[in-house]
């Protein structure tokens, strides 16, 4: 995992609980995953596990809905911290339909070694989505939260069905979403 | 925010700081690396772009050139400044018209064209294609010089001409040949019946003085006197004629001879043949055979026969050039031998020709000649059986207001004789 992910986890523990709640994060987590990060390096996926059950033990959050705020929080940090790549898109469906064909390929460019996952866009005649993802950080519940994201950032109301799950057993995550039509327009 | 996690912080932040800056030092030694290998690399293509033997040019959307490789700059005798920037319309004016077909087409298009900017036009065979170096769309230009290839197929086409007409001429010459035997046999007849009306004549005069004289009075045999004395020289006339006709249709045979394997050549029928097939040319030019007649070399004599001829015929173009009465010209062919070689030479005391002639001379196409006199491949064919096809050499002396004298250096036949000539001076008649 990048060294951006983590720096706005860090950020996302701050804003949302105060800057003594990551020192508790920091201090509750193993040794390792204390360690000082920076952007472009890439970490162990673990440490970010580490991280995140601590902040949920601190917070008494269950993970999911931690990672899931988590994902809402880092749409908007990255949009901010790379503008150019949010840009590039006219609306939210133009941006789904790009995240592997465009938004990876940016991040790695810019982060060269990014693990990305697969997430590839399909369209149906009635206009909804269908995403699978696939990864195996099995990170769902992030992808959901970047999703929120995406409502927030475009104003926007993705009504979602999540009926396949990785963590059912399946080999990939597949989520349907339909434009709520009154905010879709906007 | 208590001091204890302030202090934390400011910790944290100083690591990330030195953190940052360790990367970015690592980044700046990465970067310089790369861009040594990348400059490496680059001027290893530059290497490969320069060293490809044909002409490579890249151009932009506009058709300008942008780069360009040496084989580029020497088929269009550019300098590299003349050249970057140049509008491409300006050597190649269906640049146009290529690059709207390559739109319509895509792929590649090849167009057959001929490239002038400062030195002679060349013909090109051109290929062009599109690429993209992810900033703008451009277009590579390949041309293949056709020269060498036009020069092969006009040279093919010569061959295959020359070849018809020697068959025409073999066979006019055969069928010819039958009739001017039969004239030549009445005449040599009638050259012996008028031996014997002549004796008859003067057998008269012996047994009965008086008599051939008195009938010669009567009218209607006045004119028996002056046959009897213009008939003998008539018909030598004739017959000298008859002999000539013969010696130009056993030449035109001889010369139409499309010859086969390599074998000894007797020099001097080639050269009488040559001087007697090309008398149109060499009329009223006085020309000097000096070769041995047991002098051979080892050659194709169907090349040796056009060889001659072309030389003959260019010496007497030179000639004329510059005596325009073609009875002050001179062309001496004379032969020098040596160990294992025989040189001949045909000097002319034509012009000479001047350096830049003489640089080219032997260049396809090259010619002074007005338009329809010369097709610039006389020499360049002559160069090529005499050197390609024979082993052998062509060379040439020239000074101008002198002349010039070329020189085939050819290999000697193991039984060649090389007696003194006692040809005598022939000055060719009119045809």
């Amino acid at each position: 995992m990048k060294g951006v992910i983590f720096n706005l986890f860090e950020e996302f523990i701050v804003q949302t609980f105060g800057d003594e709640a990551w020192e508790k994060v920091l201090d509750a987590s193993p040794h390792e995953a204390r360690e000082v990060r920076v952007g472009p390096l890439t970490y162990p996926d673990g440490h970010l596990l580490h991280l995140v059950g601590a902040a949920c033990q601190i917070s008494g959050l269950a993970p999911e809905k931690a990672v899931r705020a988590f994902g809402q929080f880092l749409f908007g940090g990255l949009a901010r911290k790379y503008p150019g790549i949010a840009s590039q898109f006219a609306g939210p469906r133009e941006l789904l339909r790009g995240i592997d064909s465009v938004i990876h390929v940016e991040v790695n460019k810019l982060l060269p070694g990014a693990q990305t996952p697969r997430v590839l866009c399909q369209e149906h005649d009635d206009g909804s989505l269908t995403l699978t993802y696939e990864s195996s950080r099995k990170m769902c519940a992030l992808l959901e939260g970047l999703l929120d994201g995406v409502e927030v950032h475009y104003g926007v109301k993705l009504d979602r069905h999540h009926d396949v799950c990785m963590h059912q057993g399946a080999p990939r995550c597949e989520l349907r979403l339909t434009f709520s039509a009154a905010r879709a327009a906007a | 925010m208590s001091d204890e996690v302030l202090q934390r912080k400011l910790a944290r932040a100083e690591t990330k700081v030195r953190l940052l800056e360790s990367l970015i030092e690592d980044k700046t030694r990465e970067l310089y690396l790369q861009t040594v290998a990348l400059k490496a690399s680059n001027a290893t293509l530059e290497r490969i772009f320069d060293a490809m033997p044909g002409p490579v040019l890249v151009i932009d959307e506009h058709l300008v050139v942008q780069r360009f490789n040496r084989a580029a700059l020497e088929l269009l005798h550019a300098t590299p400044l003349l050249l970057t920037g140049l509008p491409t319309a300006r050597f190649f004016p269906d640049v146009e018209a290529s690059t709207a077909r390559l739109d319509a087409e895509g792929g590649a298009v090849m167009t057959e064209a001929e490239w002038c900017l400062e030195g002679p036009r060349v013909p090109v065979l051109v290929t062009i294609a599109r690429f993209s170096d992810g900033v703008e769309r451009r277009f590579v230009v390949i041309a293949t010089d056709l020269r060498e290839r036009k020069a092969l197929e006009l040279e093919l086409r010569h061959a295959q001409k020359l070849e018809a007409i020697g068959a025409l001429a073999a066979g006019v010459a055969h069928e010819v040949n039958t009739p001017l035997q039969f004239i030549s046999d009445n005449v040599d007849f009638l050259v012996e019946a008028l031996g014997g009306f002549d004796a008859f004549a003067r057998r008269i005069e012996e047994a009965a003085p008086g008599v051939w004289r008195r009938v010669c009075e009567e009218p209607a045999f006045e004119e028996l006197p002056f046959f009897r004395e213009r008939m003998p020289k008539s018909l030598g006339r004739v017959k000298s004629g008859l002999l000539r006709v013969t010696e130009i249709v056993r030449a035109l045979k001889d010369f139409s001879h499309p010859g086969g394997e390599k074998a000894p050549v007797r020099l001097a029928p080639l050269v009488h043949r040559a001087v007697t097939v090309g008398r149109h040319e060499l009329k009223g030019i006085d020309v000097q055979v000096a070769v041995p007649e047991g002098l051979e070399a080892v050659g194709y004599e169907s090349d040796l026969n056009q060889v001659m001829l072309n030389l003959l015929v260019n010496a007497a173009h030179a000639i004329v050039e510059r005596h325009v009465d073609a009875t002050l010209g001179r062309i001496r062919v004379f032969v020098e031998t040596g160990p294992g070689q025989v040189v001949l030479h045909v000097q002319d005391n034509g012009g000479g020709m001047p350096p830049a002639v003489q640089a080219r001379v032997f260049e396809p196409f090259f010619t002074t000649k007005p338009v329809g006199k010369g097709t610039g491949q006389g020499l360049p064919i002559c160069r090529k059986l005499i050197v390609d096809r024979h082993g052998g050499k062509l060379w040439f002396d020239t000074t101008i207001g002198e002349g010039t004298t070329f020189h085939i250096g050819l290999p000697l036949a193991a039984a060649s004789t090389s007696g003194e000539s006692h040809e005598p001076t022939r000055r060719v008649a009119g045809g």
